[in-house]
């Protein structure tokens, strides 16, 4: 296998592991915290839930670019020879998703939790919970377009 | 589309009449009891009002409503209900309710007999712990054939039991025998953990020598008090007690299960008790003299008029009043829309209801939200199984309240999510292109930049519909100069900029950009010379009219927001690709192709849930964000009029 096949699908494992990694420590967080309001009031499960998977989506995005990859390198089908320098393109293209997936998805873990102590507290405020939380997630979404426009855009 | 009005109604009764007003309003479930905020009375009055209502019959009626629901939970703890898919809720008549509330000593009799089995049972659980334990403990002295309560000393020889290290323990032994003269005697009976457990019996002439040997091998007394037999009669009867206990657990849960069947009753008897409690509940916002009491409520104008004169000819003496509210006063929101709209009114009230004096903003907002939520999803096979799922699940299983809303909301989007998968060419991921479906514009993956404008456009559209909501909103209230100038002139300013810059890189021709270039500048200098007109000086009104132009990165950013669009419809559609490939690869086989369908079937349920979640998020935020934030203030309060709210039945008309 040619280096530039090795550092792409490094890029690859790295958008996996590390949004992935975020995910479930955001996940995790939020869940605990929610498993806290559930056992006080079962009725705010729908809610709190909803808050609790939010952080969650990181980790897709984090995939959905190994996958892209995966398809433009042809691990899918035929493999396509990819030289070193464009090996580290692809890497570098991989980069947005995995760190700003890794970051964003903790620090959304933290705002999901301070909106479900929100929500229980005041059952009613669970749509601006929702809204503060999905504004940190817009990173990760322009970090998931950055990545995907340039792996499309990397000549192979 | 609009907020309902209201009217203010004062109501004036007599007091031995209170109980059958207030039932007869709660049938009608159209008003909403206030407190009383009036209090010119207090006062001018000789008499002065005094709250009505007393708060301890409300606590009695929720301790009863929370004891009910402590039985019914029992109930389905030991005896589960089977509960069907398309279960729904059984139909009751107010009467039968009512009926309910006049037997509830009897039922609340069941309950209470209910709660007594589960303490006792949770009693029985506790004395098994205690015979486990003793059985636990008694397990390594098994083998000392003594009464434990006869293990004494005498007038020369001491006896006791105790532990000592299990490592040194030989040794102790072996110490202990080599005493001369046979004056001690030790027996080792078992283990507990690290320790052993020993006998110890000596001569009292040998109590110094075996004090310390006991202290050099770190030897402690174990005491038995509380105990009597030997340890092997003790787990013996233990053991005896424990199968008794059992069998008196497993009755106990018999008979409560048995109580199964009281279950309709109870929950009838809960509903009744809940409109009870609703009913008390509003009785306290009331204020009563000896003999009447006053009320005052919000009716939405409509049904005010039925209202009054369905009261007056049931009861003689009765005094209504209706007004409209004053100019600045507060009255809960209540929205009339048609059936269409009436779904988003959930993604409104989850940011916050209008206020009382607002243009209702769904029926402007529903449109973008079915838009956006299907272009996210993206993908007309999801669409279709969308709908389907959705359409299903409103007619058959009827639901209420926020949920069917929720799903109306799905619904609609899932029409929009057909339209758009079928533009793009998402079918099933990438299935309809293996097929040889080609998306009737264009493909998002082969042309992102493309698709990337097609967002951003529909993005200028959305926050330029939001402005122009605003311009409607000022012209509404007669501020046309206001209209003119904090909307228009950023009209011309903003469709300037984007001439100007997008005419330069797609390269539609000078004529559009010099265009642009105009309206920008022209745009531009109505803003700096308008923008600052609240301020006082003729420097400040310049300078901060100059800084209002700072806003334009506002817009640049919220026109980059939409990019989310595109992100998440590729998200979309590269897990359905994803999730096709894996299905292939599994094929080939007959098993093979069974492993491919659960692939594909529970792949794409995934997807398509996943991706609602992220489309009804995502899509929440560009209405609450990027529209809202330009013209809606919220803040209302929602009408809940005093009604027949029940939890387990449905009230039959």
């Amino acid at each position: 296998m040619e280096l530039g096949q090795i550092l792409a699908i490094s890029g690859g494992v790295l958008a996996v592991i590390l949004a992935g990694i975020g995910s479930v420590l955001g996940v995790a967080m939020a869940g605990q915290s929610a498993a806290g309001v559930v056992a006080e009031d079962p009725d705010k499960f729908g809610s709190v839930l909803l808050l609790q998977a939010l952080p969650g989506t990181q980790g897709i995005y984090g995939m959905l670019i190994a996958f892209i990859l995966m398809g433009k390198i042809g691990l899918l089908g035929t493999p396509v020879t990819v030289t070193t320098s464009q090996g580290w393109q692809l890497f570098a293209a991989c980069m947005p998703i995995a760190i700003m997936g890794l970051l964003s998805a903790i620090w959304q873990g933290k705002t999901a939790l301070a909106a479900i102590a929100m929500v229980a507290k005041r059952g009613e405020t669970s749509g601006k919970g929702l809204t503060m939380t999905v504004m940190v997630e817009t990173y990760a979404v322009l970090a998931l377009l950055a990545s995907i426009l340039m792996i499309n855009g990397i000549q192979i | 589309m609009a907020v309902i009005s209201m009217k203010k109604v004062t109501l004036i009764g007599m007091q031995r009449e209170r109980e059958r007003i207030i039932k007869s309003i709660q049938s009608m479930g159209n008003l909403e009891i206030s407190q009383i905020t009036d209090d010119k009375a207090e006062g001018d009055e000789p008499e002065a009002l005094i709250l009505d209502g007393d708060i301890d019959t409300l606590e009695a009626i929720q301790s009863q409503l929370s004891e009910i629901e402590f039985t019914l939970g029992l109930l389905d703890q030991y005896n589960p209900k089977k509960k069907g898919m398309f279960d729904t809720k059984p139909k009751v008549s107010v009467r039968e309710l009512y009926k309910a509330l006049d037997s509830r000593d009897e039922i609340l009799k069941i309950s209470k007999e209910c709660n007594r089995l589960d303490g006792k049972l949770s009693e029985l659980a506790l004395e098994k712990n205690k015979l486990i334990n003793t059985i636990e403990k008694m397990e390594p002295w098994v083998k000392l054939d003594i009464p434990l309560d006869e293990i004494s000393d005498t007038s020369t020889t001491r006896a006791f039991a105790g532990t000592a290290n299990k490592g040194g323990a030989q040794k102790l032994i072996e110490t202990i025998r080599d005493i001369e003269g046979d004056l001690a005697q030790i027996w080792e009976l078992g283990d507990i953990g690290e320790d052993t457990c020993f006998f110890v019996i000596y001569h009292r002439s040998a109590e110094k020598e075996i004090q310390e040997i006991l202290k050099e091998f770190i030897f402690s007394k174990s005491s038995f008090s509380g105990f009597s037999g030997t340890p092997y009669e003790i787990i013996l009867n233990a053991r005896k007690q424990l199968d008794r206990i059992d069998k008196s657990r497993e009755d106990t849960a018999q008979r409560l299960a048995e109580f199964a069947g009281m279950r309709p009753k109870l929950e009838l008897l809960y509903d009744g008790l809940l409109i009870e409690q609703d009913r008390q509940a509003a009785i306290l916002n009331l204020k009563k003299t000896h003999h009447t009491f006053a009320l005052t409520g919000w009716i939405p104008a409509r049904e005010a008029e039925a209202f009054t004169r369905k009261l007056q000819g049931e009861f003689e003496e009765l005094y209504i009043d209706l007004r409209d509210p004053a100019p600045e006063e507060e009255f809960p929101v209540e929205l009339d829309n048609p059936a269409v709209i009436t779904p988003f009114e959930m993604v409104t009230n989850l940011y916050s209801s209008p206020n009382p004096r607002e243009l209702d903003p769904n029926t402007i907002m529903a449109p973008f939200y079915a838009l956006f939520f299907g272009f996210m999803m993206g993908d007309a096979g999801y669409g279709l199984i969308m709908a389907l799922g959705t359409y299903f699940f409103l007619n058959k299983m009827s639901p209420k309240g926020d949920t069917k809303k929720l799903i109306g909301v799905i619904f609609y989007g899932s029409i929009f999510t057909f339209i758009w998968g079928a533009i793009f060419g998402g079918w099933f991921g990438n299935a309809g292109e293996l097929f040889g479906i080609s998306p009737l514009w264009f493909s998002p993956s082969e042309e992102p930049i493309k698709m990337l404008v097609v967002c951003f456009a529909l993005g200028i559209i959305h926050v330029f519909a939001g402005i122009g909501v605003k311009a409607y909103i000022n012209i509404r209230e007669g501020r046309i100069l206001d209209a003119v100038f904090d909307q228009g002139f950023w009209y011309v300013f903003y469709t300037g900029l984007i001439l100007w810059l997008a005419g330069g890189m797609a390269g539609l021709g000078s004529a559009y950009s010099q265009t642009g270039k105009i309206m920008t500048i022209a745009g531009a200098a109505g803003l700096v010379l308008t923008q600052g007109r609240d301020k006082k000086n003729i420097f400040s009104k310049f300078f901060s009219g100059l800084l209002s132009l700072y806003d334009v990165t506002g817009f640049l950013s919220d026109i980059l927001s939409y990019s989310r669009l595109f992100a998440l419809a590729l998200t979309t559609g590269v897990i359905g690709t994803v999730i096709n490939q894996l299905g292939a690869m599994a094929g080939g086989t007959w098993y093979g192709w069974i492993l491919a369908a659960l692939i594909l079937i529970g792949g794409h349920t995934f997807n398509i849930a996943i991706n609602i979640l992220g489309a009804f998020v995502h899509t929440s935020r560009l209405q609450y964000i990027e529209f809202y934030g330009k013209f809606y203030e919220g803040g209302g309060k929602l009408f809940k009029p005093l009604g027949l709210k029940t939890k387990y039945m449905d009230i039959s008309k």
